[in-house]
């Protein structure tokens, strides 16, 4: 039978037609496979523990660390929330200065020449390194960890904007001539949008790179924040709060990879690597796309 | 006005070019190259072109002679080395725009993320001029777009996207259409139909136009004149008058005048494809 790819048949059209009046479903029949291996994956390394007998203090169980983020739900809840704080800002800063540097390093040859070799230098220093420096500039508080976090994801932002920015090909550059744009207009009306799938890729990078620069900077001084939780937990041997906060780190990323993801799908709806995915679950169902219809004329 | 030309002919040369109700006019045009080890490279060779108000011209020549070079001189988007472009009426260093000149190129290039009427509407936009949205959407309903007016290009055919180029240039009502082998990449039924509405657009219009072409049936059907530029440097190397009622179709080419000018052009243009052998180096040694 032709299982698994529903391309015709009255119960896959039901279940297209259903699915599109309720997403939820879709959600849930295109996340079902990665949950069942979600649990699946669980389940064995629980039995692993219980079988082979780790201490707890190496490999806590799975439902000890889920017993663990339940019980103390507030308190995870709090400092995954100062983490996030200070990733996103980090990260929302970053975004902004690399976007005007890309600007600049588009429209001038000259910043671009003489500035770029910096910006690949701020990225060889091992960031972790200037964590201590951070604190003692910015102290042991908020400030500091945004900073590094910025840092952290500066460098890949300036990156897909300048070069996005210049993939632009010769004849959309004449049409713009002739048409008699100003730079701006070109900027604004050409070079942005079409920036877009590099900048895309570029940010999706650098939002869980924000969380990883914000927890480097808890670890090397804080009061409070995840990084903060797992210093504390590691002195005193706490190895389920360890993996617990390790766990809260994780969502923050994933979520916020997933945020720049669907802003992504509404921003670059236009472009093949999004029109692929619409292809793969969706149109497959649904009636032929405008293109496939006849011509009108000709 | 002129632009680049010189100084102590200009006004007698305007008067001249009124006179023959010109719309552009290149004079002893030539355009070098620096190529990538520095050496110059001669593109097109002392070029000398007129178009009249009106008329349909069409360049034809050797794949590699220069004609989009010729083109993008003619609208401004590079200056000749030496000699002069003059385009009547248009003011000096005036964007190909403000002189009233509209371009179509090779590949459609429509922005993916505007939709049919937005990208219609592109020049409009950029120009800040007229009550152009209601014109745009008037060219595309000619053109055959009017149901597609909110699609965007990647569910368009290769057809309906050069007729959505087509509409953008036409909407800026220009005075001259220069087109850079605008059906180029369209199969034969299709580049025929679009050769058709061209045609009876311009008779209805009034433009000018000034079209590239490596078919020579398509530049027979379509041109008053046909310009025969030369292996590289391009240089003219006959102009012929096409006599045929409009508008033209198939059956034209059966007509033995026709015939004739076939031929003649292919041959025109097929011994300069021999050249290459040679290389350009002895053209341009000459």
């Amino acid at each position: 039978m032709n299982r698994g790819i529903p391309v015709k048949g009255p119960a896959t059209q039901t279940l297209a037609r259903h699915e599109e009046r309720f997403p939820f479903f879709l959600t849930l029949r295109i996340s079902a496979a990665p949950a069942a291996a979600f649990v699946i994956l669980v389940g064995m390394i629980e039995e692993i523990c219980v079988l082979v007998r780790i201490p707890a203090y190496i490999l806590p169980r799975p439902s000890a660390i889920a017993r663990e983020l339940w019980t103390r739900a507030p308190e995870y809840l709090k400092h995954s929330g100062i983490t996030a704080a200070e990733a996103g800002l980090g990260f929302a800063v970053a975004t902004l200065l690399a976007f005007g540097v890309g600007v600049l390093f588009v429209h001038s040859r000259v910043a671009e020449r003489s500035l770029y070799p910096y910006a690949i230098a701020l990225k060889a220093v091992p960031v972790v390194a200037l964590a201590p420096i951070l604190v003692l500039w910015f102290g042991a508080g908020f400030l500091g960890k945004v900073v590094m976090a910025a840092l952290v994801c500066f460098f890949p932002v300036v990156v897909g904007t300048t070069t996005g920015m210049r993939s632009v090909g010769r004849e959309v550059t004449d049409l713009f001539a002739s048409l008699g744009a100003s730079r701006w207009q070109a900027l604004w009306k050409l070079r942005m949008p079409s920036s877009m799938p590099q900048v895309f890729s570029a940010l999706k990078v650098s939002a869980t790179l924000s969380v990883v620069g914000a927890i480097v900077g808890e670890l090397s001084g804080s009061l409070n924040g995840l990084g903060f939780v797992i210093l504390v937990a590691s002195y005193e041997v706490q190895t389920v709060r360890m993996f617990a906060a390790i766990v809260c780190a994780s969502i923050i990323g994933i979520g916020f990879f997933l945020a720049v993801a669907v802003v992504e799908r509404r921003v670059l709806f236009w472009h093949e690597s999004v029109a692929e995915v619409d292809r793969g679950t969706v149109l497959v169902n649904r009636e032929a796309p405008r293109s496939i219809r006849e011509e009108k004329r000709s | 006005m002129l632009e680049r030309g010189r100084n102590s002919t200009q006004s007698s040369l305007r008067g001249v070019l009124n006179g023959m109700d010109m719309v552009l006019e290149l004079r002893q045009v030539c355009v070098t190259f620096h190529s990538i080890k520095g050496e110059p490279v001669a593109a097109l060779d002392e070029i000398n072109l007129s178009v009249r108000r009106g008329e349909f011209v069409c360049i034809v020549g050797p794949s590699g002679c220069g004609k989009t070079t010729l083109l993008r001189v003619a609208g401004g988007l590079i200056p000749p080395s030496s000699g002069g472009v003059t385009f009547i009426d248009g003011a000096v260093s005036a964007s190909a725009r403000e002189r009233g000149i509209a371009y179509v190129f090779q590949d459609p290039v429509l922005l993916p993320w505007r939709n049919v009427l937005k990208n219609a509407l592109l020049g409009a936009e950029i120009s800040l001029k007229g009550p152009v949205a209601l014109r745009c959407v008037e060219w595309l309903e000619k053109l055959g777009l009017g149901d597609f007016l909110d699609a965007y290009p990647r569910e368009l055919s290769g057809g309906m996207r050069s007729r959505v180029a087509l509409a953008r240039a036409l909407s800026l009502a220009p005075r001259l259409l220069l087109m850079d082998e605008p059906f180029a990449a369209l199969d034969e039924t299709t580049r025929y139909a679009l050769g058709q509405e061209l045609q009876t657009l311009w008779k209805s219009e009034g433009f000018t136009a000034l079209f590239v072409t490596h078919s020579v049936r398509e530049a027979v059907l379509l041109a008053d004149r046909i310009v025969v530029l030369s292996w590289r440097p391009g240089h003219v190397q006959a102009t012929i008058a096409v006599d045929a009622e409009r508008p033209r179709r198939e059956e034209v080419f059966s007509d033995r005048e026709i015939a004739k000018t076939v031929a003649r052009v292919r041959e025109l243009i097929g011994p300069s494809i021999s050249l290459q052998g040679r290389g350009p180096s002895d053209r341009s040694s000459r």
